[in-house]
């Protein structure tokens, strides 16, 4: 073990720890496995300083050793995909959502209107029907978009099962926030009106979807290491 | 030819790990008193960026355990010890060694390369 010519000063050592720390960051590895990583590290350095040895001595080059310590524990890095997979997720959910309208109530109904002669007793459930359609019909594309973007991916199915729970909830609170700006607005069609209430909807649900993936990487977290 | 430390540094790394596990099937301890114990028996040029990894696997392929020990200087420190399947490891490679050392020795005796060494008289069959 190559000996140092000066003593190790603490500055030093934390100046170390912070580097590997710094590159455990780089390499995307999740906050407990890197705490553990940098203070039995940090322990070491500190022994290692009691028989004068220096950081640099012991490590080498910081990022070959983070590297190498990551690699032989199996530590996994986290995926740069929660906003990907949440964007994805929206622009199906959205997507079936403005088809869905335009097959419903600009396709389905003036067609049926033109075909049967009703009686003017229309059932009050029947636009609750529709619109309640439609929105499983979002949800479930935007899920089944969500799905198809993380499959083979770590925690894909921990992260969708998180999505399928929180995504009806986001989207519920979402359009209800929507709905009460819109009643503020008078129901205003004016674009930036409706800009608003489209961001109402989006952004919870779109907070959802980074929670699940965040939720299933952690959740699934001993799994993936094992692996 | 001078002696070429890079070269023992290599057929070290692949035996290190039946030594990190003898040592600590002996005393349990921290991964840096593990370079220096190491070094008191002889095995020199393996540094701490080596064993910390190494470590690592052991751990993750279930042979060592850790609990943690306070710590004078600071937070509680990781201690490894062997597992039992860590201990059944520890003495299958043992044996690996010894059998390929004892191959490899017998070789080189025999073709002269070691010309000192003590022959087995199968080896000579």
């Amino acid at each position: 073990m190559p000996m140092p010519d000066t003593a190790t000063t603490t500055g030093e050592i934390e100046s170390a720890i912070r580097a590997l720390d710094r590159e455990l960051i780089r390499l995307r590895i999740p906050r407990r496995d890197r705490a553990e990583v940098v203070t039995e590290v940090g322990e070491d350095l500190r022994a290692g300083a009691a028989d004068g040895l220096t950081p640099d001595a012991l490590l080498g080059d910081v990022a070959t050793f983070a590297r190498e310590a990551v690699s032989a524990r199996g530590l996994v890095s986290r995926p740069h995909d929660s906003w990907n997979g949440a964007a994805i997720a929206l622009a199906g959910g959205g997507v079936a959502l403005v088809l869905g309208y335009l097959l419903f109530l600009e396709v389905l109904n003036p067609l049926f209107s033109r075909w049967f002669e009703l009686d003017g007793r229309y059932p009050h459930a029947g636009p609750a029907l529709v619109y309640a359609l439609l929105a499983l019909t979002a949800l479930g594309v935007g899920l089944t978009a969500y799905g198809r973007f993380l499959a083979g991916r770590p925690a894909a199915r921990a992260s969708v099962v998180r999505a399928a729970v929180l995504l009806p909830v986001a989207a519920a609170l979402g359009v209800a926030a929507a709905i009460w700006f819109g009643w503020t607005q008078d129901y205003s069609t004016a674009i930036p009106v409706v800009l608003v209430e489209l961001l109402l909807v989006a952004a919870p649900c779109a907070g959802a979807l980074w929670l699940a993936r965040w939720w299933g990487l952690r959740a699934a977290a001993p799994e993936l290491s094992e692996a | 030819m001078a002696p070429d430390p890079d070269r023992r540094t290599q057929l070290l790394r692949g035996v290190l790990d039946t030594c990190l596990l003898a040592l600590l099937a002996r005393t349990p301890t921290h991964a840096y008193d593990l370079v220096v114990l190491l070094e008191k028996h002889g095995v020199e040029g393996i540094g701490y960026g080596t064993v910390y990894p190494l470590m690592g696997r052991l751990r993750r392929q279930g042979l060592v355990e850790e609990r943690s020990e306070p710590s004078p200087s600071g937070p509680p420190r990781k201690v490894y010890s062997v597992s039992a399947a860590g201990l059944a490891a520890l003495a299958e490679w043992a044996q690996q060694w010894d059998a390929t050392t004892s191959s490899v020795r017998t070789l080189l005796a025999t073709t002269g390369a070691l010309p000192d060494q003590e022959v087995p008289d199968h080896a000579h069959a």
